[in-house]
């Protein structure tokens, strides 16, 4: 049994034993300050309330759902087939109590038999095939709908040809079959995303009315409803029939617009959590909150796009003296105080297996750029891309500073443009210069980190980058049965990635979590999809 | 008087259909896909994308989508709803008692403080109070309310402790830093306007005269300055009122009120026409409606002014 399920159940007990202490202090949870290492965190009797700062969502329905307020929400309300093991970040029984493949192709998911959402009502096989094929039909216009798009019969339904997936099955009640389009290894992993989840009946009567108090089947049921722009209040669910139930009985978003107002709404004691503390407060943090914050590593990715579809970036050379030409520990101290760590990967470390960057071109090394920079004929003039408002603008001019010190570029010109407007010219390849862009995971699994991005035609392959050595990689990691092998072959793929460079790695983001003196620090556990398990978290005054 | 309120109110038709207009073709003229930035980073499917751009008519040519939008409100008093779905209407009912409430307390607040501490400084005029009063009005009137709100929400929010830092829950409390933070210069400009109205009508020849009469100081004072000295204050007042909905963006959004300055805001941003156009509009009645109270105020306060 993994540590976050040992815990989970150490904790839940009404008062905290000293042999539950020290698997407390034993998994912090990445957390890197020291806490009260070694005492006992006496949780509240019933588990307490705990409040936490979030945004406002966009969506409250599984399969629309796509940004990171309401998917957070979703979490706690619904359990899928599959959950992640949070230490492991491999795929553990969620509603299926048990998977099998022979072929990475078609799937066959034995499921629990005492799952019932909050309502009472029963889930099935038959569940997951009505959920799915209402999230797929394009009537319904749910966002996260090409998840699916590689289930048999996806298309169909999109075509409006067929009324259901043929690719998903109830074989019995508790026998649910998958068919993909083609061998898809990373299946289980997928299936823990929020798209996925399954819904209740009365969801298809009244969208409007279920988004208002979602009925789920995870470990939290909604009390009351959505409050727009105030919070989300949920209790926990008594009858839920995974491993671990939540320990708060009562968890509480708040909704903010801004940041520094849920700061100091923390510091004043009415906020618990708040999970994504704003950067320049990393200096005053310690004065601010003494023990009270946590460091998180996550899988955010950021990078400069460089569009490959302009002849001036199609020399790799070029690519290659860019990324060699800017110091990235210089603008990450000065800008972000130090919130993020030097990206050397595509795949996020905590699920490489190589664990360390092997990018050869991702150290600073100014002269051998310079050199190689003129050798490769680089452009003098430079247009860079970001999108405005939302805190780029003082890196991307720090890259660019750094650039005209060390590649003697001449001119360089900003286009920083509204989101939509940014996508629009990403859409049309109208991009003519390096462009900023992140990733991040939605499901913890190397495939995610790349193939969306970088396979030929893929859905945000915006550099335009193709390479068929790298396709094939992933086709053949994809139908690998040997997850280690598939490991191996992911790795090899992002080694291409990284020699071809179509795009540049930045950084992986820290998040800075501080809480108030109500809850126990060393119960904080923020994943790699920047989640912060609520559920997991010791009150420990009311 | 009566045929004047509703000539005024005839003159509004043209004004709101000309602003909504205008706002309409802003928001349209934005570049940008708004259901493309809906999924951020990660791309929506085409079926998905058509679905949602026929349901919110964003294919259709501006005229053609502003004449369905006005359709919607003139056959069914449909506002239309945001992109994620919600009912205009329902927003704005939800948060309009937000911004007026914030708007009200302010209201109060300036109202109160400006012109009692006009007249007191007038009174006392070049005596410490008064000093006090010039120094303390041209800090409020420099300090940016941004500024003024953080303050507030340092001193009295996390350092004393007296008053919630963020959001509505603790009812009429939670809406005193915001609205202090928002009155602050509006408090300065009136506190210095009826201390100067109201020196200039005490040193006029009809004071002079009533004094000399022997009345006594007091009537003197309501009687003759000050109800000479107010029109100016209640032009400035309303007009304060009526640009409040614009000012509450900043204050609302600092605070985290849920109301409807930080929506348009938030709605700008996501190019949510509808939205916008909703809101605005209500400002713009809120506007001319509360121009129209001070006219008539005016006559209240000095009958020599009449009404065509």
């Amino acid at each position: 049994m993994n540590n976050i399920s040992r815990r989970r159940r150490a904790t839940g007990a009404v008062a905290v034993t000293a042999a539950a202490a020290l698997v407390l202090s034993a998994c912090g949870g990445g957390g890197d300050n020291g806490g009260d290492n070694g005492e006992a965190a006496q949780g509240v009797e019933g588990g307490g309330t705990v409040s936490a700062y979030n945004c406002e969502p966009q969506f409250l329905v599984p399969g629309n759902s796509t940004e990171v307020c309401g998917s957070w929400v979703l979490d706690s309300l619904f359990t899928g087939l599959v959950q992640t093991d949070l230490d492991t970040n491999e795929p553990m029984p969620g509603v299926a109590e048990s998977w099998d493949t022979e072929d990475n192709q078609t799937w066959t998911f034995t499921l629990g038999e005492d799952w019932t959402f909050h309502d009472g009502e029963e889930i099935t096989a038959q569940t997951f095939v009505d959920t799915y094929n209402w999230v797929i039909d394009p009537d319904n216009a749910q966002q996260s709908a090409n998840f699916f798009d590689n289930f048999v019969g996806y298309q169909e339904v999109v075509d409006g040809d067929a009324e259901e997936m043929e690719g998903v099955r109830a074989v019995d009640d508790y026998t649910l079959e998958i068919e993909l389009t083609e061998p898809f290894s990373p299946l289980p992993d997928m299936l823990t995303y929020t798209a996925f989840y399954p819904m209740p009946s009365v969801a298809y009567e009244d969208i409007d009315a279920f988004e208002q108090a979602p009925v789920g089947n995870g470990r939290y049921m909604m009390d009351g409803e959505w409050e727009h722009d105030v919070q989300i209040a949920v209790e926990r669910f008594d009858d839920w029939a995974g491993e671990d139930p939540g320990l708060p009985q009562r968890i509480e978003w708040r909704m903010y617009t801004d940041i520094e107002t849920a700061y100091l709404d923390v510091q004043s004691g009415n906020l618990d959590i708040l999970d994504s503390a704003p950067p320049n407060r990393r200096a005053t943090v310690e004065s601010d909150f003494g023990e009270n914050y946590a460091d998180f590593d996550t899988s955010s990715f950021t990078y400069m796009g460089l569009p490959l579809y302009q002849e001036e970036f199609q020399d790799v050379d070029v690519r290659h003296a860019l990324s060699m030409a800017i110091d990235r520990q210089a603008i990450i101290d000065a800008i972000f105080d130090g919130a993020q760590t030097p990206a050397a990967n595509i795949i996020p470390p905590a699920l490489s297996d190589a664990g360390e960057g092997n990018c050869e071109y991702c150290d600073y090394d100014p002269e051998a750029a310079a050199e190689l920079y003129e050798e490769a004929g680089g452009p003098t003039d430079l247009t860079i891309y970001f999108n405005s408002g939302a805190g780029h603008e003082e890196w991307v001019e720090a890259v660019s500073n750094q650039w005209q010190q060390n590649l003697g570029i001449e001119n360089v010109t900003f286009e920083s443009l509204d989101f939509a407007q940014y996508l629009a010219l990403h859409d049309e390849q109208e991009i003519t210069g390096p462009y900023r862009l992140g990733w991040s995971l939605s499901y913890p699994s190397a495939q995610y980190a790349m193939e969306p991005i970088y396979s030929t035609g893929a859905s945000s392959n915006y550099a335009d980058y193709s390479n068929e050595e790298f396709d094939d990689l992933i086709n053949e990691a994809n139908a690998e049965t040997d997850p280690d092998t598939a490991a191996e072959m992911y790795t090899e793929a992002e080694a291409i990635l990284l020699e071809d460079m179509p795009v540049i790695p930045m950084w992986f983001s820290n998040y800075l979590v501080v809480h108030s003196d109500r809850v126990d620090g060393d119960s904080i556990f923020m994943d790699q999809a920047t989640y912060t398990h609520l559920e997991d978290v010791v009150v420990t005054e009311e | 008087m009566t045929r004047y309120i509703i000539r005024r109110l005839l003159q509004f038709i043209p004004v709101i259909v000309i602003s909504t207009l205008l706002v309409y073709a802003l928001v349209f003229a934005m570049p940008g896909d708004p259901i493309r930035a809906l999924a951020g980073d990660r791309p929506m499917s085409d079926a998905v994308r058509e679905t949602l751009r026929e349901q919110y008519n964003l294919d259709d040519p501006f005229f053609v989508q502003y004449a369905k939008y006005l359709w919607g409100i003139i056959t069914a008093g449909d506002f239309g709803t945001t992109f994620n779905g919600r009912p205009v209407t329902e927003l704005i009912t939800q948060r309009l008692p937000v911004t007026a409430t914030l708007a009200l307390v302010t209201f109060v607040i300036q109202s109160i403080m400006g012109i009692i501490a006009g007249i007191l400084a007038a009174l006392y005029r070049d005596r410490f109070f008064d000093r006090f009063v010039q120094v303390a009005t041209v800090t409020m009137v420099a300090l940016p309310t941004l500024v003024i709100a953080f303050l507030m929400q340092l001193v009295f929010g996390l350092n004393l402790g007296l008053f919630p830092i963020a959001g509505i829950n603790d009812g009429l409390i939670s809406y005193i830093l915001p609205a202090l933070a928002m009155a602050s210069v509006s408090t300065g400009i009136l506190a210095r306007l009826v201390r100067s109205e109201l020196l200039d009508s005490l040193s006029s020849d009809y004071v002079r005269t009533a004094t000399a009469k022997g009345m006594k100081r007091s009537r003197v004072v309501t009687r003759h300055g000050l109800r000479n000295s107010l029109i100016p204050a209640v032009t400035f007042i309303g007009a304060d009122l009526a640009s409040m909905m614009a000012g509450s963006i900043v204050v609302e959004t600092i605070f985290n009120l849920p109301g409807l300055g930080e929506q348009v805001y938030r709605s700008i941003q996501g190019q949510e026409g509808t939205v916008v156009v909703g809101i605005v509009t209500l400002f713009v009645i809120f506007f001319v409606l509360i121009n129209l109270i001070v006219d008539v105020l005016y006559g209240l306060l000095d009958p020599r002014i009449r009404y065509e």
